[in-house]
């Protein structure tokens, strides 16, 4: 999980008024994960990726690209 | 069917997991030095020597199992996948190699030490396996608590 990735999760999510544990709940994770995705710890699979992008009606691309 | 337990209920149980994980770390780890401070003899076969022994097999391989399948087993299907997401999943696959290599390690340093002097084959098991599971366990502590801090 080396690789980067920019991500857009904590703009598209505040955006909506949600803390990291009502998002978190919506796609089934831990609040931890969404924390450490926002951060840029931990890169998402392309499944997360694309239910966090559902969940908050958006595209993958418009969440995640690469530097 | 239950309904799912909120963010917060899934919140405390994985800090809960955290916690009893470096508890055990610790207590496993050094239950085991204390092993080796006490003078023992690894030959004996004494029926005091046999049920330390079980109980530490049974220990053993009860946070091996913790460590392999994210624990939390007598939870419903549902919460244990939650509970074990992705980033936990990397985590315990993180602290199963780092476990590994330790283990590896210290195998090596009891294989050139039996060189120079005798090493029980029972102290030798002993030794990896509590260093190996001891820092798989160590390991999958510090990185759920860094992933769990806001």
């Amino acid at each position: 999980m080396s690789d980067a990735l920019k991500n857009n999760l904590r703009e598209a999510r505040t955006l909506r008024g949600w803390t990291q544990a009502d998002l978190a709940e919506r796609v089934s994770v831990t609040r931890k994960t969404i924390n450490t995705v926002e951060n840029g710890v931990f890169v998402p699979s392309t499944v997360l990726a694309l239910k966090l992008a559902r969940a908050l009606e958006t595209t993958v691309e418009a969440l995640f690209e690469l530097p | 069917m239950p309904s799912l337990p909120t963010a917060a209920e899934i919140e405390r149980l994985q800090r809960r997991r955290t916690r009893l994980t470096t508890m055990q770390a610790i207590l496993f780890v050094f239950w085991q030095v204390n092993f080796f401070i006490i003078p023992h003899d690894f030959g004996a076969d004494r029926a005091v020597d046999r049920v330390k022994l079980v109980a530490y097999f049974i220990w053993a391989a009860l946070l091996l199992v913790f460590i392999v399948t994210g624990g939390n087993w007598w939870q419903p299907r549902e919460v244990r996948a939650i509970l074990n997401d992705e980033t936990t999943t990397l985590h315990r696959h993180r602290a199963m190699g780092t476990g590994f290599l330790v283990g590896m390690i210290i195998a090596l340093g009891c294989e050139a030490a039996s060189l120079f002097m005798a090493v029980p084959e029972r102290a030798a098991v002993h030794i990896v396996m509590t260093a190996g599971i001891g820092s798989a366990l160590f390991v999958f502590a510090a990185l759920e608590r860094r992933a769990q801090a806001a």
